[in-house]
Order: C-alpha cells, then sequence, then structure tokens
C-alpha cells in the first residue's frame, strides 16, 4: 500500500462521494443490474465466509462429529476444545506474547515513523526522495533476506528466542510501510499551519506535536491498526527467531495443526481465538481499516 | 523546511533503518559467500554457493512455480477485485455491510486463513467440505497429491484471502472516476458492457497498475501458505522460491546457500520495481 500511483485520471478531486453511475440509469430497468450486484456480491461473501463458519462449527463439536461428511448440523454443542486449548496447551502464554509484541511493535514505530514521516512530507529534496524510495523497497523485500542474517546475529549475541528481538525485527521489517502510510497523511496537511504557530513563537517541533500531530490523529489510528496487524499476524519472522521463549500464536497454530490433525476440534478452536479478536477489533474500526488501505493508492 | 530539521526529524528512522535494514543485507550478501551451519564456523566458498545455486533443477522449478503463482494470483485478483468492486459501487445501502463481510479473509492471520482455507480441500479425513460437495456431483478432485490442483488450490487460496483488497482501491477509483465520459458515452448508446471497456477500464489504469505490483511483491515472497497447506508438495511442485530457502537455510542447515537464494530473490525483486520506482521518482520531482 506504498505506492502512490498519480500522474493519471484517478487523482481528480474525489470530495464528489456520490457514486456516478447511478443517476441516469433509473430511466432504464434497474431491477436487473442491482439483482445481479447483490446476487454476485452473496455469493463472495458466502465463499469468504464458509471456511470460516465451518472451523468455527468444528470447534464446538465432538472429535467424532467434527471428522463426518456429510456434515452434522445437529449436534450438542461444547466448548471442550477451548477448555483444553487454554488449559492443557499453555495457548494464554502465547496469546500474551503476541499480543505484547504487537503492542511494543506499534509503539515503537510509532514513535519512529511520526517524526521521519512528517518529514518526508515536507521536505522533498532529492536526499528525502531517495529515503521514501529505499523505505518503498525495503517494504517489497521479502522477509526472509532480512530474517536470516538476524538468525545469525541472534544466535550469535546470544539474543535468540527473546520477544525483544522479535519486536526490534518487526519494527525494522515493518517501519518503511508505517512511514509511508503516515507520510500520505502528513502531506496532506497545509504547511501553512505549522508556519503561522511558528510565527506565534513556537519551535518547529512544538508545532509538530501541538498543531500537526492532533490533525494527523485518523492516520495515527489508522497506522496504528496496520503496524499491529502486521506485528500480530507474522508467522515467519517469529518460526525462525524463536524457539520456546517468544513463540507467537501463528506458529504455535501451524505446528500444532501439524502434528495433530486429530485434534481437529483444538486446532480448530485455536484458530477462532486467534481470529476473532482481531476481526473483532477491526470490525469495529471498519473505517480505519480503509482508510490504510486504501491511503497508499491515492495522493494524500 | 531546511536539510537541517529534516534530519533531526528523520534520524530515528534513518539509524534504524541503517542498523536494521541495510547491515542486514549487507551481511546476507556476505554470508551467502560462505559456507555454514549454525555453530558452525564461517567457511569462505566465494561465488561457489550461486553456481551451486544456479546449478539446481530445484532452483529453476521453484523460480517457475513462483513466477505461475505471481501471474495467477495477480490476474486473478484483479479480476475478481474488479468485479467486486463494480458491484459494490452499484450497492448503496448494503456496501459497508458487503465491504466488512469481504475483508473477513484478508485481516485473519494468513496462517489462518490458509489452514481453514486448506481444510476444506482435504480428502484424506473428513473435514474437507468443498471436496465433499463437489464429489457429490460426481467430481473428484484430489486438491492437495497432485500438482496442478495443489499450485491451483494455493492460487484460489491467495485470491480469496487478498482480493478485497483490489476491490477497495477499485472501488475508492470508482467513486473518483468523473462523470462526464459515462455519461456522454451513455447518450451515444454504450451499452454497459461498451462504458466499462472503453471509459472505465482506461480511467482506472494507474490503480490497476498500483493493485497488480502490491500482488505481485507480495506473491514473490510468498510463504505462509505454503507452509501451512502444501509444505512444498507433492514432490516440490508447489516450492516457492521463498519456501525453497527456508528448506535450504533452515532444515537443511545450510545458512551460505539460503543466503544465496536469497540475495538472487531479492535481485529480481528490484528489477521488476525499476519502472516503479523512476515514476515515484518522477512524481516527487514533480511536485
Amino acid at each position: 500500500m506504498t505506492a502512490e500511483t498519480t500522474d493519471r485520471p484517478a487523482a481528480r478531486p474525489r470530495r464528489r462521494s456520490l457514486p456516478a453511475p447511478a443517476r441516469p440509469r433509473r430511466k432504464r430497468s434497474r431491477w436487473l443490474p442491482t439483482l445481479t450486484a447483490y446476487g454476485f456480491l452473496t455469493l463472495a461473501a458466502v465463499f469468504a465466509l464458509a471456511p470460516f463458519v465451518w472451523v468455527g462449527l468444528a470447534s464446538i463439536k465432538r472429535p467424532i462429529d467434527a471428522f463426518t461428511l456429510p456434515p452434522l448440523w445437529h449436534f450438542e454443542p461444547n466448548i471442550e476444545a477451548y477448555r483444553i486449548l487454554w488449559y492443557e496447551h499453555d495457548f494464554g502464554t502465547f496469546f500474551m506474547n503476541t499480543l505484547v509484541i504487537g503492542v511494543a511493535t506499534v509503539v515503537i514505530s510509532l514513535l519512529v515513523s511520526l517524526p521521519a514521516a512528517y518529514a518526508l512530507a515536507r521536505y522533498t529534496k532529492r536526499a528525502a526522495v531517495s529515503l521514501l524510495i529505499l523505505a518503498l523497497v525495503f517494504r517489497a523485500l521479502p522477509r526472509m533476506s532480512v530474517v536470516l542474517p538476524f538468525y545469525y546475529i541472534s544466535r550469535e549475541l546470544g539474543v535468540y528466542d527473546s520477544k525483544i528481538t522479535l519486536i526490534v525485527v518487526l519494527v525494522a521489517v515493518n517501519q518503511p510501510f508505517t512511514i509511508w502510510l503516515l507520510r500520505n497523511f502528513f502531506a496532506a496537511l497545509p504547511e501553512a499551519l505549522e508556519e503561522s504557530a511558528m510565527v506565534d513563537g513556537c519551535t518547529r517541533f512544538e508545532a509538530f506535536r501541538k498543531v500537526i500531530l492532533p490533525l494527523v490523529r485518523p492516520g495515527i489510528a489508522a497506522a496504528g491498526v496496520f503496524t499491529f496487524l502486521l506485528a500480530y499476524q507474522d508467522y515467519l519472522i517469529p518460526l525462525i527467531l524463536s524457539q520456546s521463549n517468544a513463540v507467537t500464536l501463528p506458529v504455535f497454530i501451524a505446528q500444532f495443526s501439524t502434528e495433530n490433525i486429530a485434534d481437529w476440534p483444538v486446532i480448530s478452536a485455536a484458530s477462532v481465538s486467534l481470529a476473532l479478536p482481531v476481526v473483532a477489533c477491526v470490525m469495529l474500526a471498519q473505517r480505519l481499516l480503509i482508510a490504510g488501505l486504501t491511503a497508499g493508492s491515492v495522493k494524500g | 523546511m531546511n536539510r537541517r530539521t529534516f534530519l533531526a526529524f528523520a534520524s530515528p528512522s534513518l539509524i534504524l533503518m541503517t542498523v536494521l535494514m541495510v547491515a542486514p543485507l549487507a551481511l546476507t550478501v556476505y554470508l551467502s559467500l560462505n559456507d555454514f551451519s549454525y555453530g558452525s564456523p564461517l567457511h569462505f566458498r566465494g561465488l561457489g554457493n550461486y553456481t551451486e545455486v544456479l546449478s539446481q533443477a530445484t532452483f529453476w522449478h521453484a523460480t517457475a512455480f513462483t513466477l505461475v503463482y505471481t501471474g495467477g494470483t495477480t490476474i486473478l485478483k484483479i479480476i475478481v477485485g474488479f468485479a467486486l468492486a463494480l458491484a459494490l459501487n452499484h450497492v448503496i445501502r448494503a456496501r459497508s455491510f458487503f465491504l466488512g463481510l469481504l475483508l473477513v479473509p484478508m485481516i485473519v492471520p494468513p496462517v489462518v486463513g490458509a489452514l481453514v482455507f486448506g481444510w476444506m480441500f482435504r480428502d484424506d479425513i473428513g473435514i474437507g467440505l468443498f471436496t465433499y460437495a463437489l464429489s457429490e456431483t460426481g467430481v473428484h478432485v484430489h486438491w492437495l497429491s497432485e500438482p496442478w490442483p495443489a499450485r491451483f488450490l494455493l492460487i484460489l487460496q491467495n485470491t480469496w484471502q487478498d482480493a478485497a483488497f483490489g476491490a477497495l482501491i477499485l472501488l475508492a477509483g470508482l467513486q473518483g472516476l468523473p462523470d462526464e465520459p459515462l455519461e456522454a458515452a451513455m447518450v451515444d448508446g454504450a451499452g454497459w458492457f461498451q462504458r466499462v471497456r472503453h471509459v472505465i477500464i482506461p480511467g482506472l489504469r494507474g490503480l490497476f497498475a498500483f493493485v497488480a505490483l502490491m500482488s505481485v511483491m507480495d506473491a514473490f515472497r510468498i510463504f505462509d501458505n505454503i507452509a501451512v497447506m502444501t509444505k512444498g508438495n507433492p514432490a516440490g511442485a508447489t516450492t516457492s522460491l521463498m519456501y525453497l530457502n527456508y528448506q535450504v537455510a533452515f532444515q537443511q542447515q545450510r545458512l551460505g546457500l539460503g543466503s544465496a537464494i536469497s540475495v538472487l530473490t531479492v535481485g529480481a525483486i528490484v528489477l521488476l520495481m525499476i519502472p516503479f520506482i523512476r515514476q515515484t521518482r518522477r512524481q516527487f520531482r514533480g511536485e
């Protein structure tokens, strides 16, 4: 989501919020296209959600009922799988690891990225452009090329399998993205704002902190949500840089599902437990998510 | 803003990127010239790792699969994303409802997404709901044990997971399209299909390119869904470059050889990105 693809029509003023093609069509028959659109979207939504429904059902079935095809629709729901997961498998520890790592990654990324993104929005000389392009390239790099040397370094330095190492690597890998996202929000603000504050006697930093930061609060929220998601979802980095102390949920689930497919209801319960909190949070903040996703594509 | 202020604001980030990105990447290049595993000392090998990688059939198979996967997912995601965007643009009241549902596969951690999607297609134990439904209609496919079905399944999984991103971007684009050309086309008697073909698609060209670029970048480093769904099988048919890299570096503990694969992949990605980098630079110069 980093790129800016302008130089072309879509960069035109987009204040018009009414969907364009709706008006003139009214004269012709309009039930057929509407029906098609609804039908297609319903089909797509069913396809998008079916696997989750299937897994949600499995998580409250007895193992013997879960492995039954054609599916058993009438069954006694029970939460045995969740009990096993939380009481017999240390799921809580992995959950806490994942949360702590996610929150720390967000806080550090924002602290470092906010001033940098602001500077990049205001200073457009060659050095700044090169830095932005470097961030773009970093964003595109395969994680493996960064994780591999970190594996070597962390073992040499004896910091392998620690949460702090994971946080450091996650910040490093995701910070370029955070910068690009935030830069678009800063660039949308007129420079006159902080100039007038500086005329009134603020330093540049005070103007940034007191005038600009409050105005980009939606951007900060969107970047925060996104950085958290990236850290929470990451698999490769904790897979390679952790062994027991810093194992996160995605690593636990992937490994557990490979070794114990017979415990399908428990794996299902783990999947639901991992997915539900983020889905719930993001649905509540749908607007932030969409702001974050589209921020890179259109010029701020 | 002058240079000094810029540096003051950007320096934490600059230092971080230098220490945690540039230095490790440089180290990868250095490590790729050595032969070693964890715990053993480095053993300088020159370009030996590169000649070894480039002469291995597995490397070229992985490259070919990565390209097939990248092409397949990008094309599918653009088609599905565009269709979804058109439909979403048409419904008004239920738009955010549908958008919310369609975004779910994208928000769920990819490991979980790949797991739950993959289960639908299993045929060995009684959990493959989709395989079962398909076999009821008389079609029997072994999704995970035959090369092309397995490859297609991974492409399908990625489309399922990420198509909503393209839909979102293209929907924003559709809403920003000016009315006049569309109205003019309608006055000229253009049907729906002709309007999409001659007015809407050209108007969104830049956004199509953006969605494609994001997709290519993500597809090229694909790892999570392979690790969860196929582990590169059957017989290496779904081993991507990054998965091969993982196998070589961490399962076979040949870290130098793995570094060489990393360096080659990074080179390929940077090459792919050059046109895009040029465009970005031009755009900032013009600002």
